[in-house]
This record gives structure tokens, sequence and C-alpha cells, in this order.
């Protein structure tokens, strides 16, 4: 999966509307500088992205014991978003609070569906549908926003799709330091999660201090998912999609599957993104309409095998 | 040891222990028996910590188990819940978790415990079924594995909750005869067939509505005619079957 990433990012930095050669990038200092601060920004922000909503994707699902949650399902990804166009509303310039924002608008989101989950003993289906009020909320506080504040039109319109143009490192570092900390952190702890997957009263009897535990991951998952969407705006799917891939691939140990689940992601919305800028090039797709088209088809095939009640 | 005293727990102001005083004896198979309602999970759950009781003492070698740290208190008492999650997780790495009370800081398995999970398998038999999933198990296999959980636990006390339900019957006649092989642990079983629990055990508590009604050998619970008053039934005070009234 490793060669797999480098490979991607390889074939990411050469094509696009104009292919450039590693001979090119060498000699051309046109070409070496669409590579150093168009691609490369690009590149590594779809890697980061889709690594922090994959690995986040799986803690939610996980600290839930709920396979159709994700960061998007269940309103976080969308919290995320209204407090960081409110940040761009209210502190437009300060760029770098957008992803404190964000992570503050996500876990409030996520604490909301924590709580509901945890206190009411809220079922399965009760906590989706938690989630689609509360992205409901979100959605009408950003129109408003847009309303009052008719600058961030355009801002929102691409925020909502979700993609990369426009990334610069300049103004993604601190989220992409917070993405790298923050599955760091969920990887060295997972042996807590795996016990998460044992089941509440299990883990309890094994000494575990389950709210606690839960409340960490939680946070962690929104720093994931805050940040991520900060600067790529609101991906949906792929904090789902990927996580369920991954399981059938490596199985449910998250010592293995996080770290999986942060390459596979990293590569996928990598391969995305890509495939938007070069297939009408010099046009290009918003990489989250592309991410919709596989994954909202994924999403009812899973629908499908729940009857079966075989979903994880 | 393990000794209850006036131990009482309500659920929005409905008593479900009241003031049960008992005194639990090492290394013997206790089972509890009463009608559906008694109060027979919530002992259990409070023996373990999973709730925590308004009133009484719950107290474990000297030591109230309030006073526990979790871990210290996992190392002393295992449960075997009555609903039990079915993960997608393998045999072995369940078991294996069951070592969770003595990972230090860095969270990985030793050999000693990879020791202890293989012997808990081995001991339940489950040993060929290491690396297969628990959603792959029939409901008699998931039980072992279960055992097999508390048993890598290392915990001298065993909670048992339904062990049996819902298994064939000689998948029962086997969860049975392996508690009652397990000769250096206390074990405390809830049991849904009266004459299984009077069989097998070495104590039979009998609760109903909360409280102990009986406490003592199989033969003194049966002679007391207890149990014929609260389950409403004829008892055999010989073989201990049950006949309706």
């Amino acid at each position: 999966m490793t060669a797999g990433l480098l490979l991607m990012l390889f074939i990411s930095l050469s094509v696009g509307s104009s292919d450039i050669s590693v001979a090119d990038a060498l000699n051309n200092p046109t070409a070496l500088r669409i590579l150093l601060y168009v691609r490369l920004p690009r590149a590594v922000a779809a890697v980061f992205a889709g690594a922090a909503l994959s690995v986040s994707g799986v803690i939610i699902q996980t600290v839930l014991g709920n396979p159709i949650a994700g960061p998007s399902i269940i309103g976080v990804n969308s919290g995320a978003g209204f407090f960081a166009l409110l940040a761009a509303a209210i502190l437009p310039t300060l760029p770098s609070l957008v992803p404190t924002f964000a992570f503050t608008g996500a876990l409030l989101a996520g604490l909301i569906i924590f709580v509901l989950a945890s206190k009411t003993g809220a079922g399965k289906l009760t906590v989706v549908l938690a989630g689609v009020a509360i992205n409901s909320i979100l959605t009408a506080g950003t129109d408003t926003l847009t309303v009052l504040d008719t600058d961030l039109v355009y801002a929102k319109t691409s925020f909502m799709i979700g993609g990369f143009s426009g990334v610069s490192f300049a103004k993604m570092t601190p989220a992409l330091v917070y993405i790298f900390i923050g599955i760091a952190v969920a990887i060295i702890f997972s042996g807590k999660l795996n016990l998460l997957l044992l089941g509440e009263n299990t883990a309890k009897t094994l000494g575990m201090n389950v709210s606690a535990v839960r409340f960490f991951y939680l946070c962690i998952a929104s720093l994931l998912a805050g940040s991520a969407v900060s600067f790529s705006g609101l991906l949906s799917f792929v904090g789902l999609l990927i996580p369920h891939i991954s399981r059938r691939l490596v199985g449910t140990d998250n010592k293995i599957l996080l770290p999986f689940c942060a390459l596979f992601g990293g590569v996928f919305v990598l391969f995305c993104d890509t495939v938007c800028r070069v297939i009408f090039a010099p046009f290009e797709l918003p990489v989250g309409i592309v991410m919709s088209l596989l994954g909202g088809p994924f999403f009812l095939f899973l629908l499908m095998r729940r009857k079966e009640n075989r979903l994880w | 040891m393990v000794e209850i005293k006036n131990l009482t727990y309500s659920y929005s102001d409905t008593a479900i222990l009241k003031d049960i005083n008992l005194t639990l004896p090492e290394r013997e198979f206790i089972s509890i028996i009463g009608p559906n309602g008694s109060g027979k999970s919530t002992f259990l759950h409070a023996l373990s910590r999973l709730i925590s009781t308004q009133n009484g003492k719950i107290i474990i070698d000297g030591k109230n188990i309030s006073d526990y740290k979790r871990k210290e208190l996992a190392k002393k008492i295992a449960l075997l819940p009555q609903f039990r999650e079915v993960p997608d997780v393998s045999v072995h790495r369940f078991v294996l978790s069951g070592r969770y009370p003595y990972l230090n800081f860095s969270g990985n398995y030793s050999d000693k415990d990879e020791f202890c999970a293989k012997q808990a398998m081995d001991m339940t038999g489950i040993t060929h079924l290491a690396d297969r999933s628990l959603k792959n198990l029939s409901g008699g296999e998931r039980q072992r594995v279960y055992i097999a959980l508390c048993l890598s636990q290392g915990a001298d006390i065993l909670l048992l909750d339904e062990p049996t339900t819902y298994l064939d019957i000689r998948y029962q006649f086997d969860i049975l005869d392996l508690i009652r092989s397990l000769t250096d642990k206390t074990v405390v079983a809830v049991l849904h067939d009266i004459t299984h629990a009077l069989t097998y055990s070495d104590k039979v508590i009998l609760m109903d509505k909360g409280t102990v009604l009986a406490y003592g050998t199989p033969q003194e619970v049966a002679s007391s005619g207890l149990i014929d008053e609260v389950f409403g039934i004829t008892l055999d005070k010989t073989n201990y079957t049950v006949s309706p009234k």
C-alpha cells in the first residue's frame, strides 16, 4: 500500500493539463513551478484529507458501535464546514484559525451524537436519523451565513462539493500537522479501540474506562475530520467507503486497520482527484462529485447487505 | 472470599436488590436461580461493578470493590454477560483481550499473555477455532470462547450470567461440566434450569423479588420447599426433576 501511494503520487504529479516528465521538471523552470506550487500541495492535500477522513470514519464507527456511521453521516463534517465558513465570515483576515474553528464544529456535532447514543441508549438507527437532523440544521446555518454575507457564496459552493483546487501549503500547514498527530495518536492507542470493538460491558469488565476512551477517540475523530474539511470542503463518503472496504481486506484489528486505512484513503482520494483533473482537461471536475458518484452506490449496496446482518 | 453486606439497588424508584447479605466461599460452584425479574443479573452486575449500588458493601479479599482500581478489579472478577456481542474478531484475538488488565503502557501483549490465552483456549477446547471469526461460530462455540475470555483474564471469581441458555441440551451439559472442572475458581452462575443448578453446584442461591430466599447446599435449598413455591412447580426432592403443580 505504501508503494501504491508513492506510485500514485508520481502519476498524479506528472499528469495534468500539461504532462510533466522528470526531465522537464529538472530543466524547465515553469514546469518545476507548476509541480511545486500547484500539483504537489494539491496531491499532499488529497492524501492527507483521504487519510484523515478514513481514519476518522473507522474511529466513529467503532466508538458508536455503528457500521453505518461516519463523519459525513452523523454531521461531524457539516459541523466542521459550518464553523469553517463562520470563521471565514467573521475573521476573514485570519485564515490560520479555520482549522481550529472546523475542529470545534466537528467536536460539537460529534458530542451531540455521542451524548444521544450513550446517555439515552438510542438505537443505531436513531443515531443515523439524529445525524440527518444535525446535518440539516447545520446546512440551514451554512445557507443563512451565505445569505447574510454574499461574499461567501463562491466559497460555500466549492466548499459543499469538496475539492482541492487552490490549496496552498501556507493555508493548510496547521491542518496537516493536526492530521499527522491525530493519526499517530489513534494508531498508538489502537489497542483500546480494539477493546471497544468487543462491546461495552466486556470492555468495562476488562477494566477499561469506556466513557473516557470513547470521549478521547471522539475528540481525535473530530480533530481529523475537522482538519480535513478545513481545506478540502465536505468530502462525503470517504469516511464510510474506505473503512468498509479496508475491513474486508485486512480485518478488524485496529493496529493494522488504522494505518492501512490512512494509506488506502490517501491513495483513493488522490486517485479520484487525479481523474478529475485529467479526464476533461483543461477543465476539471470537483473531486467531491466523483467520490459521491462512487460512494453513493456503495452506500446503497451496504444498506441492502444490512438485511443479511453481515455488515462488518 | 466475597462478603456482601446490606446490598441495595434501585432503578428509577423500583427496588431491584433489597438488603442482600451473603458470604460466598472460595473455590465453589454457586448457582443462582429465581424467576424472571428476581434481580439475578443485576446482582452479578453489582458484583462486577457494572452498576453502582446505592447502599451496602461488597468486600473481596478484605477490600470494598468501590476501592479497587478498574484494572485491579478486572484481575479479581470476570463476568460473562447475558447479552453477548458478536464482534468480527478472531477467537485468538478475542481471548487475548482478556489480558487487557495486565497490559503496561505500551499496549503490547507479552509472551505470558499469549501463554495464558492459549491455556484458556486449550481448557475450553477451542484451540482449533483460533483463527476463525466469532461471527462464524455456532452458539455453543461462542459460549466457550466467552468462557475462555473469562479464564484468560486470570480472575479467581467468575460470574456467569446464563452460560447455558439457548444452547442445545448436549452443549448445556458440556458447558456445565467445563464449569465444574474449574475447581480453583469461585464460580457464581445464573442458571435457567433448576435441575441443572441443583445437580451441578456446590451451593444454590434462590432469589425472588430482589431478595435472597434461600442459600445453602442443593439438598438444603430443595428440601426447604421454597423452590416449589416461588416457581409454582413441583420439585422432586431426590432427583431434582421438575413437574407441573
